[in-house]
């Protein structure tokens, strides 16, 4: 496999790990910053002491910006794998697709200061905000773009999981051109702080991010639990969360627009805004009620013998060549990848005018069904452990260690408890990483060495 | 001589082998069932994040609405934004990361299978801490971008996706 036969699930996956791993830690220096101010009584962020009283805000949205291209990439990759299997066409524009999400990555790191217009940063700062965050639309529409012209002209199939992947097109489409209005920053003075703002990234988020989620979850289900989840089910799934999601939504653009301000817990009666309120909350009760029936169907599925084939939906990338649920080991042999979408080049080949004609039955079929294990095949596989979770449960130790280190919030009384919480979770933290180093590499099993 | 210092270490740092029921799950650094337990666990926090969602519609479907004070619902709002934000989006997307990528590209496993594990169990034990804050009468109340207390350890999964990207 070469990075440009990559799948486009796998290239978001390393475009989000970047987006991660360069993001996190200004969060993470926050948070140490917030800690010692709050635990030790340093001065990071304290006005009286000569703080500057936005470094926290910047501090947060340097992460908090990418955090959101963190969350919607993965489904932004989603939607990329189940658009093309049920359209029977390789997606429209791969390179492009893949190097606006990297193009979307490197720009979202500079656009953090839109969340901050009304701050008080002054004309130049926004205006190159403003600029840089209209910018970040491009790539956007770019991936748009190309999963309508995968769309057109192919053979749709509209199963729950391609109706998910359509609502995640639309919704975004409408909360990206929501998004592209805040990057007007005369414009962002009249939404911030009010319910526009929340109905933008409910869009973003649940109309885009949790969409493609569905969207996975019904595609990939099969893969996973070797059983199909029920394609009635799945309709009234996606057509309930679909109306209960823009009844709870939409009517909080005009809300917003109207003036109500969000985050707070009450509003006065008499503003033009109770009508508006209600559907939302009619909305949100569709949106319990279609969350209700996508249990009721894994319920179903769940009870029903694994008898979903290996490849459900006749699709196109690897994981679809390997047995339903996927065996311990993955492959019985490490797949050989000659092409993008290599699995549908084994199965299809061209003719004179260029369809799609199947190959062979067998042909395409390297599988085995017999039940022999990773071990009998001479498969090395990591055995399994238990220091990653005794590390782990030190640092929950270590956590609770901190809350009580002060149990006067006021008070300069160091808590007994804490500080012993505290020890011990550092012990039990350390010594599951001395397990974890000490521990061999594998048990010796004696068959296959 | 190197075999016979093997056998020793295998003595006192052996290895689990159970690779079903409780303790399979528990010591398990298969993608496959750490992106399992990622789905499961996300999901959970979705159904518990919906529910605070409803409770915010309940009391803002009507002018001065009744069922909720200022103090639990500025809790309420907070956890549903860091719940569904922290320990629903993210954790949902890395179940997916986990399960699928590595079939993807025809892989047997992750590049360090245990720090995946470690990954998951930060970001359970992460979101089980910042729900236990109730427990203590005192949820964060400051909005999911601000000063709330606990606030390292509410992050904890935010440090544990960052883990997770080291170990992709």
């Amino acid at each position: 496999m070469t990075l440009l036969r990559m799948p486009v699930f796998t290239w978001m996956t390393f475009v989000t790990a970047f987006l991660l791993l360069f993001a996190l830690p200004v969060l993470a220096v926050g948070l140490f910053e917030l800690t010692f101010d709050r635990l030790f009584g340093a001065n990071f962020f304290d006005v009286t002491a000569g703080a500057d009283p936005i470094l926290w805000q910047h501090l947060f949205w340097v992460f908090g910006h990418p955090e959101v291209y963190i969350m919607i990439l993965p489904s932004f990759g989603i939607v990329s794998e189940v658009l093309p299997v049920f359209s029977r066409k390789p997606l429209f524009g791969y390179a492009a697709v893949v190097f606006a999400g990297a193009a979307i990555a490197f720009i979202g790191f500079g656009v953090w200061a839109h969340h901050m217009f009304a701050a008080g940063l002054g004309p130049i700062a926004n205006t190159g905000f403003a600029l840089s965050s209209m910018v970040i639309a491009v790539p956007t529409g770019i991936k748009i773009f190309n999963w309508v012209a995968t769309m057109w002209g192919g053979r749709l199939r509209l199963t729950t999981p391609m109706l998910f992947a359509i609502g995640l097109v639309a919704q975004f489409t409408i909360g990206g051109l929501s998004g592209v209005t805040h990057a007007i920053a005369p414009h962002d003075y009249q939404q911030t702080d009010t319910y526009y703002i929340v109905a933008h990234f409910h869009y973003v988020l649940f109309g885009g991010g949790m969409f493609g989620i569905f969207a996975g979850l019904y595609y990939w289900w099969p893969k996973v639990f070797g059983r199909l989840l029920d394609e009635r089910l799945g309709k009234w799934n996606f057509w309930s969360l679909f109306v209960g999601f823009n009844l709870a939504f939409f009517p909080m653009h005009l809300a917003g627009l109207w003036g109500q301000p969000r985050r707070t817990y009450v509003y006065p009666a008499g503003m033009g805004w109770d009508l508006m309120n209600l559907l939302s909350t009619l909305g949100a009760f569709v949106i319990a009620l279609s969350v209700v029936i996508f249990l009721a169907n894994v319920v179903i599925a769940q009870r029903r013998p694994m008898d979903a084939p290996a490849d459900p939906w006749d699709g196109r990338t690897l994981e679809w060549a390997t047995d339903s649920p996927t065996p311990e080991h993955n492959f019985h042999e490490v797949p050989i990848v000659h092409a993008r979408d290599d699995w549908w080049h084994k199965k299809y080949e061209e003719d004179k005018e260029g369809r799609p004609v199947r190959v062979p039955a067998g042909a395409a079929d390297d599988r085995d069904q017999l039940e022999v294990g990773a071990r009998e095949r001479g498969i090395h596989l990591p055995d399994p452990s238990y220091w990653p979770i005794v590390a782990a449960s030190g640092v929950l130790l270590l956590g609770y260690g901190a809350v009580f280190l002060k149990p006067d919030p006021t008070g300069t009384a160091w808590g007994v408890g804490g500080i012993v919480l505290a020890a011990l979770g550092v012990i039990v933290f350390l010594s599951g990483f001395f397990g974890w180093v000490l521990e061999p590499l594998e048990e010796p099993h004696g068959s296959h060495r | 001589m190197a075999t016979a210092a093997m056998e020793q270490r295998a003595t006192t740092f052996r290895r689990p082998t159970a690779k079903t029921g409780l303790v399979g799950w528990l010591t398990t650094v298969d993608h496959k069932k750490i992106g399992i337990l990622y789905g499961v666990t996300a999901f959970a926090f979705f159904i518990v994040g919906g529910i605070e969602a409803l409770l915010i519609r309940l009391q803002l479907a009507t002018p001065n609405g009744q069922v909720l004070s200022a103090d639990v619902y500025n809790q309420i709002f907070t956890m549903h934004g860091v719940t569904m934000i922290f320990l629903v989006i993210m954790p949902l997307t890395a179940a997916f990361m986990n399960y699928v990528m590595p079939i993807q590209i025809g892989a047997r496993d992750m590049a360090f299978p245990r720090m995946n594990a470690f990954s998951y169990w930060v970001f359970l034990f992460g979101g089980i801490f910042l729900y236990s804050s109730f427990l203590f009468g005192q949820a964060p109340l400051g909005g999911w971008f601000g000063y709330a207390p606990n606030s390292t350890f509410t992050y904890n999964p935010g440090v544990g996706m960052d883990f997770y990207a080291i170990g992709l």
